[in-house]
């Protein structure tokens, strides 16, 4: 059996030099590199490979085979080559070369909020535009990506040209929509019907999401900082209100329904108040109690929020 | 949050014992040969999942290839580099030991099987021929090891019925999704499109495949030591499995993310507007055709499509064909009448194949007997034998 990987390609060792970690995910960490041929600088995504356990892990392939397929896209990631090495212990460890990426949304916002200014309202209106744009275009490619988060979303903050980032949790789905894991996304970011224990979902869990980021560019906060899966469902009832029969049918059905306090839903100018009227329209829109009735990432493109954006160069 | 339910050890293996020997058996020779006593048959089945299945000079390399119509195959015999007349010679061993001093490596006493041995050994042991052969066997293979016109042959429809015969029933012993079967057999296609591969790695290369499937597709894959080693009747490590999953990985480029007939099937089958007898009769159809290679020309699309029109001629649904329909599909009654027959002569003759685990899973009430049913007249050539 041959061996994998091809005789004449250089190693991951061989062809980068690493210059600093930036980062660290759930299979490995993540290093700011320089191409040694090219003088390019790379971030490369180290990933362990457990032979002695389970191989490539289903989140790598799962990443790679559908960043393969996204690539292309201006506002998702460019994975750029797939390298295999070995590190001291003498296991295989893959490499995921990417362009690199000076800063994150997460980054960007806290850095306003450290100076306490406010992210102008055009800048908001771009990269919300390009998140739908990026959002739009896996949604149409079939392909979920589940931990939408500011952390996730890579940014120059010189072009302020936005990318999606990390699919490590990203799937593609099946009409209609299959079974899947309830236990995907940062608390923060997730959709209520994730959080009460459906395993039927679809897009409409990365709409929420990138509502919840719409709101924390304008306030500089997260809108949701739940600390438990009780205590997240606890913030979005106190500002939505707590859901029912009426509002979305077939809450009480979900796996985790209890019976919760009961609050009436607040005004989202309360918890948002800078934001203007349109933007207030598309992001109630987006936090929908009712899956089904949350706005899809092609039609959030085509609210009348982005009217005045000039989306020629986006 | 319920959890895969954990399966015995022993109860798996018992489980797979006998399909899992077999498909390594019609892997290296098409189908065993009946055997005369029940004994016999156990007898052939372990010593083929015992011995090692092709030597290692003897390389037979396999090659997936679309079924051109009516076209023998071809069988590339190898130009003879010295011929010795071996009636001619006085005494044999005197030209053994000749050959031994010129170092000739063909003649030096091999420590493994040949694949003329390992083949003579299955239909010998098949039959209940025990007595040990007196004279070496010449290794006939070795000088064509690295003449790739010599090894090329054929993965045929008897290979992919096979595999896909094993594949339902691993994927029904671990209650797997479809999309995970279909899967499975896209990347066995595509790796075997781009890649010569010996006979022997076959099996190999579709537990990776699946292995890589399961990861892709499900929430809890099986776990590679427990179950994945298992599957091979343990005739695989744990690393040849993981090894192989990298080489498969490298040569798609890690293409994993693709059209698959089912995810269009499930949306024709809802613009259908269906019963539970339709929904089963077309992914039967749509399963039957991911066992032949004659699909492969299609697009998934047109497969799936063509699964449900065919399903819907087989049971008399009017229209046959509607607007809803060719608008959701893309495709018109006449654009679809060529896979559409292909599909229903697979139905018309899938009962009496000896591989039908597909048949036999849609035999069963709760998939509505389906596979029973008379398959569409009106898309079978006059004159042809239905089930």
């Amino acid at each position: 059996m041959e061996k994998p990987g091809g005789g004449g390609v250089l190693s991951a060792k061989e062809a980068f030099e690493k210059l600093e970690k930036v980062g660290e995910g759930t299979y490995g960490k993540v290093y700011r590199a320089r191409e040694k041929a090219t003088g390019k600088i790379v971030a490369l995504k180290k990933t362990r490979l457990h032979e002695d356990e389970e191989g490539v892990p289903p989140t790598t392939l799962r990443e790679v085979s559908i960043l393969r397929m996204l690539s292309r896209d201006p506002h998702v990631v460019r994975l750029m080559d797939v390298k295999q090495g070995q590190n001291k212990e003498g296991k295989t460890v893959l490499y995921l070369v990417f362009e690199y990426m000076d800063t994150d949304l997460k980054k960007f916002i806290r850095s306003f909020r450290q100076t306490g200014q406010t992210v102008p309202p055009q800048t908001i209106k771009s990269l919300m535009y390009q998140l739908c744009k990026g959002v739009a275009f896996c949604h149409g490619h079939g392909i979920l990506h589940r931990d939408l988060k500011p952390h996730n979303l890579l940014m120059d903050p010189k072009t302020m040209m936005l990318k999606i980032a990390d699919l490590g949790l990203a799937r593609a789905f099946t009409v209609p929509i299959k079974k899947y894991t309830h236990e995907i996304l940062t608390l923060w970011y997730r959709a209520p019907e994730v959080l009460l224990g459906a395993t039927h979902y679809s897009m409409a869990v990365d709409i929420w999401s990138v509502g919840c980021i719409f709101a924390e560019l304008v306030t500089k906060q997260a809108l949701f900082p739940g600390d438990s899966e009780l205590q997240q469902l606890l913030h979005i009832f106190r500002l939505l209100g707590t859901p029912n029969e009426d509002v979305w049918p077939g809450v009480s059905k979900l796996m985790n329904w209890h019976e919760y306090p009961q609050w009436n839903p607040q005004s989202l100018s309360t918890a948002v108040p800078s934001l203007d009227e349109l933007g207030l329209d598309l992001l109630s829109q987006m936090l929908k109690y009712e899956p089904s009735k949350r706005i899809s990432a092609k039609k959030a493109m085509e609210h009348a929020y982005f009217d005045d954006l000039d989306k020629r160069h986006l | 949050m319920a959890s895969r339910p954990i399966v015995q050890q022993e109860a798996r293996v018992i489980y797979f014992y006998d399909p899992l020997r077999i498909f390594g058996a019609k892997l290296l020779g098409n189908a065993p040969a009946p055997a005369t006593a029940e004994n016999n048959k156990k007898q052939a089945c372990a010593n083929v999942a015992g011995s090692p299945t092709v030597a290692n000079g003897g390389v037979v390399v396999a090659k997936r290839m679309a079924p051109k119509p009516d076209q023998k195959k071809v069988v590339l015999k190898p130009k003879p580099k010295k011929v010795i007349d071996i009636k001619a010679s006085p005494n044999k061993k005197e030209v053994l030991k000749d050959k031994k001093k010129e170092g000739d490596s063909n003649f030096k006493k091999k420590s493994h099987h040949t694949l003329t041995l390992v083949f003579t050994t299955r239909s010998k042991a098949t039959w209940g021929i025990t007595n040990k052969l007196k004279e070496r066997i010449i290794d006939i293979d070795s000088d064509d090891v690295d003449d790739e016109l010599v090894v090329v042959e054929c993965i045929d429809d008897i290979y992919k019925a096979i595999l896909f015969d094993w594949l339902i029933l691993v994927h029904t012993k671990f209650n797997l999704l479809l999309e995970t079967l279909y899967l499975t057999i896209n990347i066995v296609d595509r790796f075997l499109a781009v890649k010569n591969v010996p006979k022997r790695e076959l099996q190999l290369i579709d537990i990776s495949a699946l292995l890589m499937a399961t990861k892709y597709e499900e929430i809890y894959p099986p776990q590679v030591f427990g179950n994945f080693v298992c599957l091979s009747d343990r005739a695989y490590t744990h690393e040849q499995i993981l090894v192989m999953e990298k080489i498969i990985l490298a040569k798609l480029e890690w293409t994993l993310t693709m059209p698959i007939p089912l995810v269009f099937l499930l949306r024709f089958i809802k613009a259908s507007v269906p019963d539970q007898e339709l929904e089963n009769m077309a992914h039967f159809l749509s399963e039957l055709g991911m066992m032949h290679y004659a699909t492969i020309k299609y697009f998934p699309s047109m497969v799936a499509a063509s699964a449900v029109f065919a399903a819907r001629c087989a049971l008399n649904k009017a229209p046959l064909w509607n607007e809803t329909l060719k608008l959701h599909s893309g495709y018109s009654q006449e654009q679809l009448m060529d896979c559409a027959r292909l599909l229903v002569s697979f139905h018309s003759t899938v009962a009496n194949r000896e591989e039908k685990v597909v048949y036999l899973k849609y035999s069963d009430p709760e998939k509505g007997v389906v596979a029973m049913l008379p398959p569409a007249k009106n898309l079978l050539p006059e004159g042809s034998n239905s089930q």
